[in-house]
């Protein structure tokens, strides 16, 4: 009896145990339990739309094609960054101050198309905050790489997104993305990131060897229909802390995401499809074949 | 080395760039070659080293020429990214003209090379496909560009067709499954069930796909005699420098081994006989058609006036043998015991 209560309350405390380094792995204290996070997004308003080759808004399935404003400016938000000062940069590492006035702000008509940066800074006393978010752009060709913006040093601390979503991708549930930590410009290992997004997933990684960090996207949303377009994006962001000799700095990535097409394609029916079609062209080729002996005959 | 053998080295380094030259060049758009390409390079493969002229057509068409008259705008401003994109695609179709299907396309490739494991595994090879049915499938090539590359999506950008219409000649387009597959990316072989339109033309797609890679096993270059892009550089085959040249003899009309030897069944190079430029609508400038002729400059590839390749008769007779080498190795051929010298006496 006593032996199997020892081994009960062997197991409980092993199980406590395990429960509380459980816990610690998960949520590690320092990144979770931090103030709101300085981040840039994009105001509710916009959602719904979807979003091809990065900007363009097109209306839901069966509206009439909207005007197209070539060069818009676009509307974000700037959360929990009173007091920052906003930077849009252009993809030849030009910039420009935005002003911002109660967190919501609309970023210039840019002189060329391709993605550009928004880079959002503070400092409140040994503490250094940049929130950064890329946003594709209409104008006339640009012919910078956007590799060149996402790596260039816009901040101290940041997440360079590696790469950012070209024409034909976006970021999407349940894909891998590749992201790498840089201070000061270079890569920094060993760094604890959080991706969160607005559906409420929590995931966290650390940065290994150049600073890589890899997330797998969650395929969160609550409902999903049928199609790209009737799925409106919901928002991501990364979040990474740092402290460097008496200065603490903090970095947010931020992007939309969209749901996994996975949902409504059907991998299994398009090999069968495929299938058929190797049949259909065997029996063709078939016939053709018989058709010569035939004639040869 | 004979010019089909230079031909399979640079159609397996200019696949290796098409499929794979994204480490090479840079992942970005602005990265990549040209975005302009007179060949089957997919924009939908992320690694590609250069992008098909076609996907920059579609879009342009529904996104500017189709929403700017749908929005009464300036007609020319909505044209202009049309023209550059016809502009760059111009340069490179000037010099190399429609060698880009013959020894660029990564499609084109691909088919040769099921053509050559056909062969091997002994299945028995379509020589000629017949005329007729080469004459009723060559129109086909022209309606897909004329609906699938311009009309559909003129007709999705002024709101008449579904949103899902901006590029349907992508949706069924063959080198956008085969490029992605081709790095391990399963996301294009698939049946689209967002609605009847993405259903449809996937599972059009996807049938396809299997129907050339099966045809392509016995019949030289099915999905090529379809192909849109076969149709847009015909639309400028005047302007390349690169040509094939004819300078017709009396032997010509009783030969006709050019005609067998043309992977696209074009017989009238063989019976052309006024004509001294043979680049016919269906040509790809493989070239093949002059390794065959054994008749001394009768058949050329000029480049600019300057004859680069001539045919002549020292050349077919090694040509001819060599193919003869090359068609008699088959699988079967290699599994059959060595007849030992004793055995035979
Ligand atoms: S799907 Fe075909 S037409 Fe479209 S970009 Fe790819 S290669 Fe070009
Ligand atoms: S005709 Fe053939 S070789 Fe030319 S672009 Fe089309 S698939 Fe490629």
């Amino acid at each position: 009896m006593k032996t199997i209560q020892q081994a009960s309350m062997y197991s409980l405390s092993i199980m406590l145990l395990c429960g509380f380094l459980g816990a610690v792995a998960i949520t590690p204290d320092a990144i979770a339990n931090t103030a709101p996070r300085m981040k840039l997004t994009k105001p509710s308003a916009t959602g719904g739309g979807h979003q091809l080759h990065g900007g363009q808004q097109h209306g839901k399935q069966g509206a009439q094609p909207q005007p197209r404003r070539r060069g818009a400016g676009k509307q974000l938000l700037l959360e929990n960054g009173e007091g920052a000062t906003v930077e849009f940069w252009a993809p030849d590492l030009g910039f420009q101050e935005i002003k911002v006035e109660g967190g919501r702000f609309s970023i210039p008509k840019p002189a060329v198309d391709n993605y550009h940066a928004v880079v959002a800074e503070r400092q409140q006393g040994d503490l250094k905050q940049a929130a950064v978010r890329y946003e594709y752009m209409r104008g006339k060709p640009s012919s910078e790489s956007p590799s060149r913006l996402a790596a260039a040093q816009k901040t101290e601390f940041e997440i360079e997104p590696a790469p950012i979503p070209r024409e034909h991708s976006r970021y999407m549930a349940n894909k891998k993305w590749d992201f790498i930590l840089r201070f000061k410009g270079k890569p920094l290992s060993g760094v604890p990131v959080v991706l969160e997004t607005s559906q409420g997933s929590h995931i966290e990684a650390v940065s290994g060897d150049a600073g890589l960090v890899q997330f797998i996207i969650p395929d969160d949303f609550p409902e999903v229909k049928l199609g790209r377009r009737n799925n409106p994006p919901a928002e991501l962001s990364l979040f990474a802390k740092y402290k460097a000799e008496s200065t603490r700095y903090e970095t947010t990535l931020s992007a939309a995401y969209y749901v996994d097409p996975g949902h409504w394609r059907s991998k299994g029916l398009g090999v069968a499809v495929a299938g058929l079609g190797l049949l259909a062209g065997g029996f063709i080729g078939g016939i053709g074949r018989s058709n010569k002996r035939g004639k040869k005959q | 080395m004979n010019l089909s053998a230079i031909r399979k080295l640079v159609q397996i380094a200019a696949f290796g760039f098409m499929v794979y030259g994204s480490g090479l060049i840079g992942y970005y758009t602005v990265d990549k070659f040209s975005n302009a390409l007179p060949a089957l390079s997919c924009a939908f493969n992320h690694n590609t080293g250069d992008y098909c002229t076609l996907i920059p057509f579609q879009h342009q068409m529904a996104h500017r020429v189709g929403e700017t008259i749908a929005n009464e705008g300036n007609l020319l401003q909505g044209l202009i990214p049309t023209l550059i994109t016809l502009g760059t695609f111009l340069i490179l179709f000037v010099i190399l003209s429609k060698a880009f299907c013959g020894w660029i396309c990564p499609l084109g490739t691909f088919q040769e090379l099921l053509s050559m494991i056909g062969q091997k595994l002994g299945l028995q090879q379509r020589k000629s496909v017949d005329e007729k049915v080469v004459k009723r499938i060559r129109p086909v090539k022209w309606l897909v560009l004329f609906f699938l590359v311009f009309f559909l999506p003129i007709l999705t950008g002024l709101g008449y067709a579904s949103h899902d219409l901006v590029d349907p000649y992508c949706k069924i387009c063959p080198s956008r499954i085969l490029t992605t597959l081709a790095n391990g990316n399963t996301d294009q072989l698939v049946v689209d069930q967002a609605n009847p339109v993405t259903m449809g033309f996937s599972i059009f797609g996807d049938f396809l796909f299997g129907l050339m890679i099966a045809l392509a096993l016995t019949v030289r270059q099915p999905f090529c005699r379809i192909c849109p892009m076969l149709a847009m550089n015909a639309t400028f085959r005047k302007l390349g420098l690169l040509k094939l040249t004819k300078n017709a003899s009396s032997r010509c009309e009783k030969c006709g081994l050019c005609a067998k030897a043309c992977p696209m069944d074009i017989r009238e190079i063989h019976t052309e006989m006024v004509k001294k430029d043979v680049t016919f609508e269906d040509c790809t400038l493989c070239g093949r058609c002059v390794e065959f002729c054994p008749d001394k400059n009768v058949l050329q590839l000029k480049y600019a006036t300057i004859p680069i390749f001539s045919a002549s008769s020292d050349y077919f007779k090694k040509r001819k043998k060599a193919q003869k080498a090359w068609e008699k190795v088959t699988l079967a051929s290699l599994k059959q015991p060595t007849v030992q010298p004793e055995a035979k006496s």
